[in-house]
């Protein structure tokens, strides 16, 4: 064969080739358009579990947020309660509402739809067979996905600002997801990560975010530790309110009503007479109480409100401790 | 590109169907429109203060009301003032949120005697933060010198309080009796008559008086731009309280220069730009009819954006318009499904034809379309009285309750439709 003709025909070869692998693509796998998250709770039945029982999937429908929205007829609520893809907007900037499913709240697609219109992972080796075509996005592991909404309170600014160590020990994880984020172990042994955002409406989360303790000694001595919030407690909402609180007892079996010896909160904008008092991470707070004459006990609770009228039985006790006299 | 690329590349354009690819407007850039006109209007507003200003007139203000020679030394002064520099320091002194000083609230009796138009759209937003209802009653007043009926529902809601003091409530009367148009009441009644049907009119048409004002000084534009400017912030209180600005000027005064900012190269500015005409609702309209503007067609471009068409259709159902209605018929069609709700609800807003009705009766069953957008649709075939199969349970399920209430509004304001009003 004359070598002119060698180029010719791997040429042609090439050719047929390209035409081959555009026309018959290796394996029938039919692309889902992703227009709304309801899509995705087909597949996705145990993340859409955990995602069901959150305050994610809550955002639109809770009560609380409803009355203080009018019912989101203030729509200035509706970006971060019914946000479109936060992937849509430049990192670390907030996110604007969408027109649809508004009731979903913070649905799939407001943290893993892209702009292409594929769907986000943090994985690293996404199943390129899934009819969502996920792709690794490495973006939506970073505190900015989150600050689109969680830093109009500063959140993420305060996450920033606490130590990476506390007593030598890794304190501050490398993203929000470390806490609010765990592994979890789905059906069929398969690895994920928890969807259900465990946070202040969590006993569990707030109790690893802060520990109360209290000593009876000159002085009742009380103690609160944030060293599990790598943000400050409480946070986010200005609404949100954590009181301490004690109660004492006298040798007769009568008590005194409880009494709130601290409230850690923010305050609204016009509340321009209180101070931001709420406990940064990695810090600690102290007050030494004088013990009254004649107490033999004295009880002492951290309730957690969502806002600051709520009622103590509405509240969340945190810790409750009982020290007698020593 | 390899040739194996170009080939995919080609064949995926050819094979994608695109959000309305075939008919969709051609694109206009985004601009930086509000840089521009910042960059224009610089040093053209309210003059700036500074701390030993305010601290001026603060004494000078307590002192003048200490009568004597002193308190006339210290008239004098306040009067020694422009009436721009005097504004300005007062306007700031209001805006303090951390005095709580009853002297403070002398600033706005103040303001009021000396109030030059630029000082509207920050007057404005007092309403929004002010507590003391003499304080509410002088900036409406402020506000009524100025054409602006927005103090209006502060001054009926003051004298709809019985728990307020009956001094306060005197002086809420005591405005609108000083007001042009209040001079024909004879008695309450007939100031309450009137209160009611200004307070109807401004909220339909924004307007005071007569129907058309002159055009804006600069300094007002200055004041205006400077108002929208806060559109780009990143915390949303300051988009907030533009957003509630420039919805409650009159349509000649913010209209003109949010349909500018929706062109802005700033997501931000663009979106609640078209946020504010939207929240205007049917006034918009009006002031379209009114000036013949071209509403419709000056945002019509703007659909070519994938980005902003969900809010251009917010801000379009403002209009009323039968232009509007056809445009949403158009992408109820081929938008996605973002679009696509927020063309529903354009239509339910604006649909005047019997092929906008029509467009809602062939669409409201389908599945591709959102629970909200169907019920959008379902809404507007009610309100034409015919026999309608009312929508699956699961579908209404899944449109929360604040979603069905917006709609219902919606539907029961058909009846204030710009064009039905004419016609």
């Amino acid at each position: 064969m004359k070598p002119i003709l060698w180029p010719a025909i791997l040429l042609a070869l090439g050719g047929t080739w390209v035409l081959f692998s555009i026309l018959i693509p290796p394996e029938e796998i039919e692309t889902l358009q992703i227009a709304s998250s309801r899509q995705c709770l087909e597949c996705h039945a145990d993340v859409a579990k955990e995602w069901e029982e959150s305050h994610h999937a809550f955002a639109y429908k809770n009560p609380e947020v409803r009355k203080l929205s009018q019912d989101f007829r203030n729509e200035e609520c509706l970006a971060c309660h019914a946000p479109r893809p936060v992937l849509l907007f430049e990192p670390g900037t907030r996110v604007l509402a969408r027109n649809a499913d508004r009731g979903m709240g913070v649905d799939c697609l407001a943290c893993h739809l892209t702009e292409s219109g594929n769907v986000a992972t943090t994985n690293t080796t996404p199943n390129s067979k899934a009819p969502c075509k996920p792709k690794t996005v490495p973006r939506l592991a970073e505190p900015e996905s989150c600050a689109a909404c969680h830093n109009q309170h500063k959140t993420v600014d305060q996450w920033r600002a606490t130590p990476p160590k506390l007593n030598g020990k890794p304190f501050r994880g490398e993203n929000c997801l470390h806490c609010h984020m765990p592994q979890a172990w789905r059906s069929g042994g398969r690895k994920g990560s928890d969807h259900s955002f465990r946070a202040s409406h969590d006993l569990e989360a707030l109790q690893s975010a802060v520990t109360l303790s209290a000593n009876w000694e000159v002085t009742l001595s009380l103690t609160l530790q944030n060293h599990g919030a790598a943000h400050n407690f409480p946070t986010d909402e200005r609404s949100r309110a954590a009181d301490l609180a004690i109660r004492w007892s006298q040798e007769d079996g009568s008590h005194t009503d409880w009494l709130r010896q601290y409230r850690f909160r923010d305050p609204y904008r016009d509340e321009t007479e209180l101070q931001n008092t709420t406990l940064p991470g990695g810090e600690t707070w102290n007050s030494e109480v004088p013990i009254p004459e004649g107490a033999v006990s004295v009880q002492v609770r951290l309730l957690y409100r969502t806002n600051p009228f709520q009622s103590d039985e509405d509240a969340f006790p945190v810790y409750e401790l009982e020290l007698k006299r020593p | 590109m390899t040739l194996r690329a170009t080939f995919i590349c080609l064949l995926a354009l050819s094979c994608t169907k695109g959000e309305g690819s075939s008919s969709a407007p051609e694109k206009t850039a985004w601009t930086p429109v509000l840089q521009a006109r910042l960059e224009q209007f610089q040093g053209q507003g309210l003059p700036p203060v500074d701390e030993g200003e305010l601290q001026n007139v603060r004494e000078l203000l307590e002192s003048s009301r200490l009568g004597g020679r002193l308190g006339k030394m210290a008239q004098r002064s306040l009067d020694d003032f422009s009436n721009e520099k005097l504004c300005s320091i007062l306007l700031d002194w209001v805006e303090d949120r951390f005095d709580n000083s009853p002297l403070r609230l002398r600033a706005y009796p103040l303001l009021r005697e000396r109030a030059v138009p630029e000082i509207l759209p920050r007057l404005l937003l007092r309403l929004k933060y002010e507590k003391d209802l003499s304080a509410n009653i002088a900036i409406a007043a402020t506000l009524l010198q100025l054409g602006n009926g927005a103090g209006l529902q502060a001054l009926q809601n003051i004298l709809l309080d019985s728990t307020s003091d009956e001094r306060v409530r005197t002086q809420a009367l005591l405005v609108l009796d000083a007001t042009p148009g209040f001079e024909s009441a004879k008695d309450f009644e007939d100031s309450w008559q009137l209160l009611s049907a200004a307070i109807m009119n401004w909220s339909r048409f924004r307007t005071f008086g007569k129907p058309t004002v002159s055009p804006p000084s600069v300094a007002l534009q200055a004041e205006t731009w400077n108002m929208i400017a806060r559109l780009q912030s990143q915390p949303l209180r300051p988009v907030d309280d533009a957003r509630f600005v420039l919805s409650r000027m009159r349509g000649e005064l913010s209209i003109p220069p949010l349909l500018e900012a929706t062109r802005d190269s700033s997501i931000y500015v663009r979106e609640h730009a078209l946020q504010t005409l939207a929240w205007m609702g049917y006034t918009v309209g009006e002031w379209d009819l009114r000036t013949n503007a071209g509403f419709v067609q000056k945002l019509t471009p703007l659909l070519a954006h994938a980005v902003v068409r969900p809010r251009v259709f917010e801000a379009l159902a403002s209009s009323g318009s039968p232009e509007a209605a056809n445009l949403a018929v158009e992408w109820l069609q081929k938008g996605n499904y973002q679009t696509a709700t927020a063309a529903a609800d354009c239509l339910l807003r604006c649909a005047h034809s019997l092929e906008h009705f029509q467009a809602a009766r062939d669409n409201r069953s389908q599945e591709h379309l959102s629970p909200e957008a169907r019920w959008s649709l379902y809404l507007l075939v009610m309100s034409t009285t015919e026999k309608v199969a009312p929508l699956p349970s699961l579908i209404l399920e899944q449109v929360p309750e604040g979603e069905r209430t917006r709609r219902s509004r919606w539907s029961a304001l058909r009846a204030q439709m710009p064009m039905h009003s004419r016609r």
